[in-house]
């Protein structure tokens, strides 16, 4: 149907006009109006016109297709006879056409106030194309119905007045899905917030006011929506792939976790053999076996996934992207063996003339210059470390001694790129190392826990005996020193770690005397309580010292001595030293400690294992279950899309003053040389930035500054005093506004609640616009201090409020209050307002 | 007949509670013209109380700086007040010039003129980091980074000054030198009141000296001003000790009590004209282009200084030492008096601002009174008011730092 | 005052187009810390079609904003504050609750600034910058000295823009009694 050629005839035209007017014209009337006295012109004008008309028995009628052209035909009409449209000339904005849903709520609304004057109040509004009244939209069956009326009205921006968004703003969103966009859709609650918490029988003139604020609520709603701007969002295409920094007991685990559920892993490893910490125990504790089989038995289950790539002996040297789309450029460093042709027959290890301290065996035994790490090292097959090669003799006997020209001591590092959509950091942490103070020394018998794991291990210098290392004779006395570390970090499992020493021992030599010290002056006081335990080895003494003597070294506890012929310093856990380093590649922050912290890292980054700080073996494991489910949801998508919540910025204002980066609770705004960047899988939409920036540069996408000083002027119509704006945060206070209409609790229609994302989205410019309109008073309802959905946003709306009443003087600091809550303190949230209102009804009262 | 001021800005009232380090970028909003005077001179004073010596390299910069205003001040009173008045005194030009007429006059004059006016603002530009409202000194010395680039342009522009002001002078003394002054602008007997360095021109340092008549001279240092005028906080101005003369400054009062320019030149130039030019209001505008002369000269001195080449470190501000301090300078104007009293808080207490053309107000009033009185014999109203303006421009008045 | 408020009225009914120049008759000028005298913007007695800003105005604006108004067209100002163009921008360090003690900095600081060196704010000095609007040339920042914000606000809400911005950092008692630094070159009117 060419619709052009249809309308190019002026009679066509006619007709179709004159069809709308009377709806149903005899063809014999048609001949008379049009003026035409032959038959065959018009029968040829009704065939041209196609599907626009229909017959029935009688007359003439316009069909749906036919109604439609006309309302184009009509839009055009005003526009030729020259009335002035709204057009605007700036790019990308639209001619708004606004259609109104009232929803009746099976008359919740009815009941409280006219519906029928609102619909005609709202239909008299600017851009508002058409108002419809339903009863009871979220049960409507027929979503035909609402869909045709948005298409033929040509409806591009809806409000819908109803209930809380917080109830049913999905369904309305899936109603218009493909029809409108869920930017376009703007919801006024006069349910919750009006309809049920004012009590229109209390006095004569309340209905009137009630639903004077039922239509300035729907009234902002329109010249909100009218307000929005179409919406940018980043959409990214996730590489199913993860890899992990770290061949520990955690990366390992996590790697079995996630390639069982068919994700492609990448398991990076610094060191030239997989296994961590763990496998150079001598078990587990709370579980039989020893640690080197139970961790070979996980290594034998790895290799056998052919999801999950080893990268031994490889390093990070960059890495590029976002979360869903990572590349990472690793350096495998030389092993100058190649892994292929080695058959594991240790000959260039025999002839190797040059030996070093082992430091698989943290220095109690030596290795040489060629070595394999251990006992079921993964992969076993021997390597030169890449800092020995320049250190190594030179000889090149073991190329020679190697059958099968496995060796190549010119092996140059290889560079490798991955793709993966999520990174996971399992470096695991570091051993204190400040042992001064205890004077240790292993060839005295003073030695560190790790140590005493090689020593009760069955591959270690004694065989698994227990002697002392100074002359190999029995051991029949160990005192071990427990939280051997920097104070102020805790730790929660050397009470197990000494408990499983104490067993091993008793294993070894019954009658082994074995006491375990606390030096309490250097704990701090929660240890001091958790640390309690009712074995009465456990010494708790305000001083300990050691004591070296020839024979045999003592533990002074306070005044007692305790001769022992081992030593052994359980060491706390500090944070890994490359975290530092990895902190140029990824984006994280540390906490107070030195550990990383869990709060702010950044979108596609995961932690498992000691990185966060102290962890025993099981908790561990869990970690790591809990991080593979999150990983698995999130890769289970094709595509990431970034949440319409976020925020944008207009480079022409942006000043690069770095004001919103430093409030952005996520780090999610980075400022280069001269350009400034969002994350915007990192930003969570609170807003915090945008309330801080001094030219209006950065914006949220759907809760504009604007949108929000327009809303205050709108709600500035209302005409009683005192009047109230309250700013609620959507988590808390919002939630409770909504929970004191549940209540059905009532309190003034004067106050009006306009919804932040959080309360650090406050602007000072909207609470003194808002005096400047009219208003008596401004409240701020948020969350508690510590429990603020965005970290910190009520903190940083509290310091705001506070200069700003320097600023106003005493008469207007009364009139701004901030009350945290939390979402279900309906009651609360209705009695703070009652209470405010009649204090601003006492002023306004004492001022006239 | 009154000059009055009536405008009262309260900048003393400002100061009052504002840390010393704040203290000269406010002052340095009295006025656009004599911005460097009263910047350097509130450094001056605020100096006194931490007894800090300023480093030489500093003060050769500061004299830099109020070279350059100067050239610009007294360039722009020359050519836009003075140079029509004396036209129309000794009836070189009928009627009164307006700027179409003024800038025709002698296109060659003018281009010269503005030439100067450019310089004058650069220099100031490219050593104070401002053309107005300089930036660079600071209590304790004046930023300063040494480059060969900005020596060699200025060097540059005060000999094209040096070069323009020959030829402005001669022009001056062709148009002028013939003429003896009216005696209408005769100034009647006062006290000369300047700054000097033992008797050499010198603007930035030195002791004050009064002249009275043409013989007694009497100095004195800055801690003794108040024995000569002080502020008298019921009356808006100057209490003067003198009840019966009145006191002049500026660049008649820097010639009287001034022997010598230090420079050959200037005396040749000087003797062209008759002695009994010396004490007349007229003379002023010759003197303020004998002065840029003279500091076009000093400064090309400067600038050869070696000094200028190293990067000397800024003092700390650490202690005061004293309470009260007290800084002077001569503005372009005349006599500059800053001074301040701080509180145990180290904040300003009090500040007393001795302004130029505020101490020639009494003189003006004088003069324009008795010439006023003298006109209205012969005159009406509306042409006394106009030619006793010519009084009050020869004495070049800043209102804006009148009316602090 | 009188004369002058009479004489502005008159020159805005017998000019076609009036503008602000200076900060003064802008915003109220260096005299807007005067307690006993009122300035204000000349916008508050007349309407202005624009301000050309500054203490002085610097060159390159005067002369850019002349030529636009011989063009025929409006006056267009940066939109931007003085950060975009501050030579000190470098990387941002965390400001958030950062301690600004100082006004000025001290002699020492002056003489070692040189484009490594960190953003006055973080190194506890306070500068005006990002409350302030550019196109001054950042001569003060040059010559070591912070921004005092005498071209100006920016186009937001000054009052509000200054309490967004010293929410983020911790200002030392002594610089919150101060009086004379946020309001040195505009004290806005409070209307109510």
């Amino acid at each position: 149907m060419d619709l052009y050629s249809i309308l190019s005839h002026p009679f066509r035209r006619k007709i179709l006009l004159l069809l709308e007017r009377e709806g149903f014209i005899p063809y014999t009337d048609l001949m008379e109006k049009l003026g035409l006295d032959q038959t065959g012109q018009l029968n040829f004008h009704l065939k041209k016109l196609g599907s626009l008309i229909s017959k029935d028995k009688r007359s003439y009628f316009l069909t749906e297709d036919g109604k439609r052209v006309l309302k184009i035909i009509s839009l055009n009409k005003r526009i030729l006879s020259g009335e002035e449209l709204e057009y605007s000339d700036k790019k990308g904005s639209l001619i708004n056409r606004i259609g109104v849903i009232i929803c009746n709520c099976n008359t919740e609304i009815s009941n409280v106030i006219n519906i029928k004057i609102l619909e005609k109040y709202i239909a008299k509004l600017n851009d508002v194309v058409s108002v419809k009244i339903f009863d009871n939209l979220c049960q409507e069956k027929n979503l035909n119905k609402i869909t045709s009326w948005a298409k033929e009205n040509f409806l591009n921006k809806v409000v819908i007045a109803a209930c809380s968004p917080k109830t049913h703003q999905h369904i309305f969103e899936r109603i218009f899905k493909d029809v409108i966009e869920h930017t376009n859709i703007e919801i006024a609650n006069i349910r919750e917030q009006c309809c049920w918490v004012h009590d229109s029988n209390l006095e004569k003139f309340s209905a009137v006011l009630i639903l004077r604020k039922a239509e300035l609520l729907i009234e902002a709603g329109i010249e909100r929506v009218k307000l929005q701007k179409e919406v940018k969002i980043k959409t990214v295409e996730v590489e199913k792939a993860c890899a992990i920094l770290g061949g520990g007991i955690a990366g390992m685990t996590l790697a079995l976790n996630l390639s069982k559920a068919g994700i492609k892993v990448y398991l990076i490893e610094k060191s030239p053999t997989l296994g961590g910490k763990v496998a150079r125990w001598h078990r587990i504790s709370e579980m039989g076996d020893c640690s080197i089989c139970f961790t070979s038995e996980l290594i034998g289950e790895i290799v056998k996934e052919k999801n999950i790539k080893i990268f031994t002996n490889s390093e990070i040297e960059t890495i590029s992207g976002e979360v869903g789309n990572f590349t990472i450029e690793l350096i495998k460093k030389p092993r100058y063996v190649d892994e292929k042709k080695c058959t594991g027959c240790k000959q260039c290890i025999n002839v190797c003339g040059k030996e070093k301290k082992n430091q698989y065996d943290f220095g109690l035994s030596n290795r040489k210059v060629i070595y394999i790490p251990f006992q079921n090292s993964y992969p076993y097959v021997p390597l030169v470390d890449h800092e020995d090669i320049e250190d190594c003799l030179d000889c090149r006997i073991c190329e020679r001694a190697c059958i099968n020209k496995a060796i190549n001591l010119n092996e140059k590092p290889e560079k490798v790129r991955i793709k993966v959509g999520v990174k996971v950091i399992a470096i695991g942490s570091d051993f204190s190392e400040n042992l001064k103070d205890y004077h240790y020394n292993p060839q005295n018998n003073i030695i560190t826990s790790p140590e005493f794991e090689r020593i009760l291990s069955s591959d270690g210098i004694t065989e698994g005996k227990l002697l002392r290392i100074s002359d190999k004779k029995q051991v029949n006395s160990v005192s071990i020193i427990q939280e051997v570390g920097p104070s102020k970090l805790l730790s929660d499992y050397s009470e197990i770690l000494a408990e499983k020493y104490i067993e091993d021992i008793k294993i070894r030599n019954s009658k082994c005397e074995v006491n375990v010290f606390y030096d309490l002056s250097k704990l701090n006081d929660k240890d001091q309580i958790l640390l309690r335990s009712t074995n009465p080895r456990f010494i708790y003494a305000n001083h300990i010292s050691i004591k070296c003597n020839k024979d045999i070294n003592s533990v002074v506890a306070d005044d007692t001595e305790f001769p022992s012929d081992l030593i052994v310093l359980n060491l706390k856990y500090i944070p890994n030293k490359d975290l530092k380093d990895l902190r140029k590649y990824m984006d994280f922050s540390l906490d107070d400690n030195g550990f990383m912290s869990r709060e702010t890292l950044a979108s596609g980054i995961y932690g498992v294992g000691t990185i966060f700080g102290p962890l025993n073996y099981k908790s561990t494991i869990s970690t790591t279950h809990q991080i593979a489910l999150e990983i698995i949801y999130l890769l289970s998508n094709d595509y990431l899309v970034s949440e319409f919540t976020g925020i944008k910025i207009n480079e022409e204002k942006c000043g690069l003053c770095g004001l919103c980066v430093d409030s952005c609770p996520y780090n999610a705004i980075i400022i280069g040389r001269d350009k400034i960047n969002i994350d915007k899988f990192k930003c969570k939409g609170c807003g915090t930035c945008v309330s801080v920036c001094p030219t209006n540069a950065i914006d949220l996408n759907i809760d504009t500054s604007k949108k929000i000083l327009k809303t205050i002027e709108i709600f500035s119509k209302f005409n009683k005093k005192p009047k109230i704006i309250a700013f609620c945060c959507k988590s808390c206070g919002y939630a409770a506004a909504d929970d004191a209409g549940l209540k059905k609790l009532f309190y003034h229609p004067n106050v009006f609640i306009i919804k932040v994302p959080c309360t650090g989205r406050i602007d000072t410019e909207f609470i003194l616009k808002s005096f400047e309109f009219g208003f008596d008073g401004v409240m701020v309802i948020g969350c508690r201090k510590d429990a603020c959905r965005y970290i910190d946003g009520i903190q940083k709306v509290q310091k705001k409020v506070d200069l700003l009443k320097r600023v106003l003087g005493p008469r207007l600091s009364r009139r701004i209050i901030i009350k945290n809550l939390n979402a279900v303190e309906g009651s609360k949230f209705t009695n703070t307002i009652n209470k405010f209102y009649n204090l601003l009804t006492e002023e306004i009262r004492s001022e006239t | 007949m009154e000059f009055e001021i009536s405008a009262f800005r309260g900048f003393e009232n400002i100061l009052i509670g504002k840390k010393l380090s704040d203290v000269p970028k406010i002052i340095s909003r009295i006025c656009g013209l004599c911005h460097a005077s009263q910047t350097i001179v509130s450094c001056k004073g605020i100096e006194e109380m931490y007894k800090i010596k300023v480093n030489r390299q500093s003060i050769l910069i500061r004299r830099l700086l109020m070279s350059g205003e100067l050239l610009k001040s007294h360039t722009m009173h020359y050519f836009f007040q003075s140079l029509p008045d004396l036209l129309n005194i000794f009836d070189i030009y009928k009627k009164p010039l307006d700027v179409n007429d003024l800038i025709k006059f002698h296109p060659q004059l003018t281009s010269h003129i503005y030439d100067i006016i450019k310089i004058g603002n650069d220099i100031d530009y490219l050593f104070g980091g401002r053309s107005v409202h300089t930036i660079t000194p600071i209590p304790g010395g004046t930023v300063y980074r040494p480059s060969q680039n900005k020596k060699n342009i200025i060097k540059k522009y005060f000999l094209k000054v040096l070069s323009n002001l020959e030829w402005i002078i001669e022009n001056y003394i062709d148009l002028f030198s013939k003429f003896n002054p009216p005696e209408d602008f005769i100034i009647p007997n006062v006290n000369f009141l300047s700054l000097n360095n033992n008797r050499s021109y010198d603007r930035y340092d030195g002791i004050i000296t009064i002249k009275k008549d043409l013989a007694k001279r009497q100095d004195f240092g800055l801690e003794e001003y108040f024995n000569y005028f002080d502020k008298d906080p019921t009356i808006r101005g100057i209490d003067f000790a003198d009840k019966d003369h009145n006191f002049l400054v500026g660049p008649i009062s820097r010639n009287q009590v001034v022997e010598s320019y230090g420079s050959d030149e200037i005396s040749e130039y000087l003797s062209l004209f008759d002695k009994k030019w010396r004490n007349n209001i007229l003379y002023a505008p010759f003197l303020r282009l004998i002065e840029m002369y003279v500091e076009s000269q000093n400064s090309l001195k400067i600038l050869e200084d070696p000094i200028l080449k190293s990067t000397i470190p800024l003092p700390n501000l650490k202690s005061i030492i004293s309470r009260e301090g007290i800084g002077v300078v001569e503005a372009p104007r005349g006599l500059l008096i800053h001074h301040y009293r701080i509180n145990n808080k180290n904040v300003l207490e009090e500040a007393k601002l001795f302004i130029a053309t505020e101490i020639n107000i009494p003189l003006i009033n004088e003069m324009i009174s008795n010439y006023a009185r003298k006109l209205y014999e012969r005159e009406d109203l509306n042409t006394v008011k106009k030619e006793i303006q010519k009084i009050i421009r020869a004495f070049d008045p800043c209102i804006s730092c009148a009316t602090h | 005052m009188d004369s002058q408020i009479e004489l502005l009225k008159e020159i805005r009914n017998n000019a076609k187009k009036v503008y602000a120049l200076g900060t003064c008759a802008a915003f109220g000028g260096i005299l807007s810390l005067s307690e006993k005298k009122k300035a204000g913007a000349i916008s508050d007695i007349v309407q202005i079609d624009g301000i050309i800003p500054g203490c002085p105005p610097p060159l390159k604006l005067i002369g850019n904003c002349l030529i636009r108004l011989i063009e025929n067209k409006e006056i267009e100002l940066s939109e931007k504050n003085l950060c975009s163009s501050c030579p000190l921008r470098g990387n941002n360090n965390m400001l958030f609750e950062k301690q600004i003690y100082k006004l000025n900095p001290s002699g020492d600081e002056i003489m070692s600034l040189d484009e490594n060196s960190n953003c006055f704010l973080n190194n506890g000095i306070l500068c005006l910058g990002p409350i302030t609007r550019e196109g001054c040339d950042y001569k003060c920042i040059e010559y070591g000295i912070p921004c005092e914000g005498c071209l100006g606000p920016v186009s937001k809400d000054y009052t509000s823009n200054l309490i967004n911005f010293l929410s983020l950092v911790n200002l030392s008692k002594d610089l919150r009694k101060y009086k004379g630094i946020f309001y040195r070159f505009s004290k806005p009117k409070l209307k109510w």
